[in-house]
């Protein structure tokens, strides 16, 4: 009797297949954009050796020096190729389960609904992820070496920052111990699962009417949330800054804290809920798939 | 066995089948024809589990199509009309994919793509369309699934491939599968179609054996005309007639002109065919 639900075996081979698709229909665009960080590296280089040299000096017998791009401008490139990646990946991937002939192969492919769904989330949450930012960080680690002049890779920028900011910096410990540090990640499944929600929803102009919709909810939630979080920042200002009820400093603090908490839980609450109701969308779009 | 009970599914407002019910039996290779637009296709992607039923219902083996639960799509292959042209070499397609049926062979795949004249290595987004056709058809027939579902299966392909799918479908089908083929191209699979069922707007016409249309029916290829025949049409040399066979005669069935008689007389042959 074969299991209905969730089978290992059959699971690892549909993953697999999984992957096999993923990387004929979005192979050649995740190596691109990978190797963005590359091409951005050179143009500006290019733009910056240009506007920063001296006509006069080559006027009169001066030598041309490249002017590397500096770690600022390689941490952008990264966040437009990011942003690339989180606007196409899901739709170039999943973005044929719409169409009649890929959608059909798809929903008959002898593999459970849970295996499928399971698949396509780590693609979307991890595999996608993972697979650009270590390939786009490996290419900056390397353009370091080769070009010493460009200054510290991404990676060793980002963790001195940190490092500045938690180890040396005037940070308080009773807040870093508080920061949720896993809303990073929270928020970034939270846009690739949107966006594949948007891949599966609609027909034509996936990623555009997915972004459309994106900034229409935000700005709906910004204004929900500035409603309900407006009377939390207030009592930060009248406590913390205006001292309005003339407590020591310790005792603000703790105030200031319990606010902070407050408003991290709501965070908490928020993301796993956006989350989840994300992801029931999803299942429930495959579960209903038609063709 | 496929069984549909009361089925009825509409576009929207457009109603395409109402109450149709009929069963399937095993180790049959049945012919689904129609006009344009009665639902056959509709009528295939439901009984492969692509649509749900909305009023009534289907069961393979017991099981719902729409649950497109993994022991039920492992026996079942629908082969659509138009075929996706996905980058892989074709070779590589059926090994990824054919891990998914356990009765998938990959010997069995390479025998039939050579027998098509295809080549396995090719592929399938360089492929003409008769090429990657006959790709999808070699998948299906390796995957020795028991219930085989292909709308226009002979679409696109060139006469010789014809002819070589015809072989092949005899010859890689086992004795207890079903196959279910809508085709418009009735003259590709007259040999082969056996049972027939014409389906009409909202309607099952027939749903009938060769053995039975010959008994109650009667292909007349004579030169005379007969004035109570359902159906006449001259051809070259002669005419083919469909008369009522009253006096038990043999005969070979032309499908394209049992499919005009039907058509002609809806009710005198629903009749005919319901009484039994």
């Amino acid at each position: 009797m074969k299991n209905d639900i969730f089978d290992f075996k059959r699971f690892g081979n549909y993953f697999v297949t999984d992957i096999k698709n993923a990387i004929a229909n979005y192979g050649w665009s995740m190596i691109i954009l990978i190797f963005l960080g590359l091409i951005s590296f050179i143009l500006v280089g290019l733009v910056n050796t240009i506007f920063a040299y001296n006509w006069e000096d080559i006027l009169n017998g001066g030598s041309i020096e490249w002017v590397h791009a500096n770690v600022g401008s390689r941490i952008g490139s990264m966040v437009g190729a990011a942003t690339i990646l989180i606007f196409t990946a899901s739709a170039k991937c999943y973005g044929g389960l719409t169409d009649k002939n890929i959608g059909s192969d798809f929903l008959l492919l002898p593999a459970s609904r849970l295996e499928k769904f399971i698949s396509m989330i780590l693609m979307c949450c991890f595999v996608i992820p993972i697979v650009f930012i270590m390939g786009y960080l490996l290419i900056d680690c390397l353009i370091c070496m080769v070009c010493p002049e460009t200054g510290n890779s991404i990676i060793s920028e980002v963790t001195s920052a940190l490092n500045l900011i938690l180890v040396e910096g005037d940070v308080p410990v009773e807040l870093i111990d508080r920061i949720k540090w896993t809303s990073a990640i929270d928020d970034t499944w939270m846009i690739f699962l949107f966006f594949l929600l948007g891949a599966l929803v609609f027909k034509k102009s996936k990623a555009s009417k997915t972004f459309l919709v994106g900034v229409a909810i935000t700005m709906f939630t910004s204004i929900v949330l500035f409603i309900l979080l407006m009377p939390q920042i207030d009592k930060i200002d009248t406590y913390y800054y205006y001292n309005a009820s003339g407590q020591t400093d310790e005792e603000l603090e703790i105030v200031a804290l319990n606010i902070f908490d407050k408003m991290m839980l709501f965070d908490t609450i928020f993301d796993i809920t956006i989350n989840a109701l994300l992801l029931t969308g999803i299942w429930f779009k495959l579960k209903t798939l038609k063709h | 066995m496929i069984k549909i009970e009361d089925l009825s599914f509409s576009y929207g407002n457009y109603e395409v089948l109402k109450g149709i019910s009929f069963k399937m039996e095993e180790g049959k290779i049945y012919g689904l024809l129609g006009e344009n637009g009665v639902g056959k296709t509709t009528l295939l992607t439901l009984i492969a589990g692509l649509k749900a039923p909305q009023i009534g219902s289907i069961l393979v083996d017991g099981k719902k199509p729409y649950d497109r639960q993994p022991s039920f799509l492992e026996n079942i292959f629908y082969l659509p009309d138009v075929v996706a042209p996905v980058r892989y070499k074709a070779i590589d397609f059926a090994k990824d994919r054919g891990k998914f049926w356990s009765k998938f062979s990959l010997d069995r795949f390479n025998q039939i793509m050579q027998l098509l004249e295809n080549d396995p290595q090719r592929r399938m987004d360089k492929m003409s369309l008769g090429q990657l056709k006959k790709t999808y058809i070699s998948f299906a027939l390796a995957c020795n699934c028991k219930y085989l579902i292909m709308d226009e299966p002979t679409n696109g392909l060139d006469i010789p491939s014809k002819a070589q799918f015809r072989k092949a479908l005899t010859k890689f089908t086992s004795e207890d599968s079903t196959i279910l083929i809508s085709t418009h191209q009735v003259r590709d699979l007259e040999n082969i179609i056996d049972p027939i069922i014409i389906l009409d707007k909202q309607d099952v016409l027939l749903n009938a054996s060769i053995q039975e249309i010959t008994e109650k029916l009667y292909f007349d290829y004579s030169t005379e005309v007969v004035p109570d025949a359902l159906y006449a049409e001259m051809i070259p040399g002669g005419a083919i007639q469909v008369r009522v066979n009253e006096e038990g005669l043999e005969s070979k069935v032309n499908i394209e002109a049992l499919f005009n008689a039907v058509h002609l007389h809806k009710d005198v042959v629903k009749n005919m065919f319901n009484k039994k």
